[in-house]
């Protein structure tokens, strides 16, 4: 089954632990499962070679069973179950390549990228003045003369050629926000599930119930700086 | 004999800060992937503004499921602020089929029917489609005003409006860094 871009519903691009950016996309946002897979098995032959164990004693592989990982850090990750000829299943986790980007280590100088290249007809005085023109006849019939000077205003401040800089919103983002790459913290991530489970659990805590909400509150953060 | 002027209105709803509309003229620069990847960054610029905040850790994108959106010139821009520390994860979805009822589209506006705009516009309801339509609008100025003070409600107002002129090739500037578009074909 061949799908291009026009099907993919949803992109996701992060970076992985080294910093490089990786990128995935999907053809359904509810289901789970990142593409691109980590490998493609269009025959017994590839089935069998990706999929031989070391020891002997298993045997050819009969089967398998494909399917993705929903636990946090497993999403870009697809799970195959093997059944050898010796009837054990073995569970391989195969983690999801990247969509080859180039130069992907490579930080683009982005002022060597200046002058900046545009399209379109904003520094041709000809497109301008019918544009103008049209404005102003349509304010003519409507008889909204008074508001002629203002589209000449408007029109003035446009470029009248190639030099003109106009202000580039990726330049000026990338000065004023550059930091390091962002990569994933792991244990921010253990703190937020260790969050989830105390929040799941916490009536389960031995306080008393018949204490004020207020107090519960604060016993149930103290409770959980304690233990943390 | 009818004179026509046009501009286009690109609508950028940052989901608890407000709206950005970037105006630009059509008939004097081309459209597509490059005035998408505009309104994207000034979105980002606006919420960062907005929200006094240096970085943002995980960026979701909505945008509309048309072509013009799925080029790979966004991907690679993105890929590059990633690059630069701006991100860490950025998802781009696009819209379901008949999003006109999320709640972008209806701060737009889908009404079509004038008395019905009428009506929402002395009821002070509606979206911001509803209550221009009642309205003679003859210059930009006034059109800026009309587009900050049509909603009052906090997460839909459109708290800025900026005239886009002289949109970068940004296809040209990110082709070096392209994802290879080959490796999406095969699933």
């Amino acid at each position: 089954m061949f799908l291009g871009i026009s099907s993919v519903k949803c992109i996701r691009i992060n970076t992985d632990v080294d910093g490089i950016p990786r990128v995935f996309y999907k053809y359904d946002i509810a289901t789970p499962g990142w593409y691109p897979k980590p490998t493609e098995i269009s025959s017994e032959a590839d089935m069998q070679r990706l999929f031989k164990h070391d020891d002997p004693e298993f045997g050819d592989v009969i089967r398998y069973t494909e399917y993705p990982g929903i636990a946090i850090g497993t999403r870009q990750t697809w799970f195959y179950d093997v059944t050898y000829a010796n009837g054990e299943v073995v569970t391989f986790p195969l983690k999801c390549i990247s969509l080859p980007i180039k130069n992907s280590d490579v930080l683009i100088a982005l002022n060597d990228l200046l002058p900046q290249v545009f399209r379109g007809k904003i520094v041709d005085d000809a497109a301008r003045e019918t544009i103008l023109n049209n404005i102003i006849k349509i304010l003519a019939n409507r008889h909204l003369n008074n508001d002629i000077q203002s589209w000449r205003e408007f029109f003035a401040k446009f470029p009248v050629n190639d030099d003109y800089v106009f202000d580039n919103t990726l330049l000026k983002l990338v000065n004023k926000h550059k930091r390091a790459v962002q990569v994933s913290l792991y244990a921010y991530v253990f703190i937020n599930i260790y969050i989830n489970i105390f929040l799941i659990f916490r009536n389960q805590l031995p306080y008393q119930q018949s204490i004020t909400p207020h107090s519960m509150i604060w016993f149930n953060q103290l409770y959980f700086l304690v233990v943390l | 004999m009818s004179y026509i002027y046009c501009n286009s209105n690109i609508f950028t709803q940052v989901h608890g800060v407000g709206s950005l509309l970037c105006i630009s003229l059509p008939d004097l620069e081309k459209q597509g992937g490059n005035l998408t990847v505009e309104c994207i960054l000034r979105g980002i610029n606006f919420a960062m503004k907005e929200r006094e905040i240096d970085y943002i850790r995980n960026l979701y994108i909505q945008l509309d499921n048309v072509s013009s959106n799925k080029c790979f010139t966004i991907y690679s821009v993105l890929i590059e602020l990633i690059k630069n520390g701006i991100f860490k994860k950025v998802k781009v979805s696009y819209l379901i089929v008949g999003h006109t009822h999320e709640d972008i589209d209806a701060l737009i506006g889908i009404q079509n029917i004038f008395i019905l705009a009428i009506i929402l516009s002395r009821l002070h309801i509606g979206s911001i489609v509803t209550k221009l339509r009642v309205q003679d609008i003859s210059t930009i100025e006034e059109f800026k005003q009309k587009v900050l003070a049509a909603l009052k409600t906090s997460h839909g107002k459109v708290k800025d409006v900026q005239v886009v002129l002289g949109i970068p090739d940004y296809d040209k500037m990110f082709c070096q860094i392209m994802p290879d578009i080959k490796g999406m074909k095969a699933i």
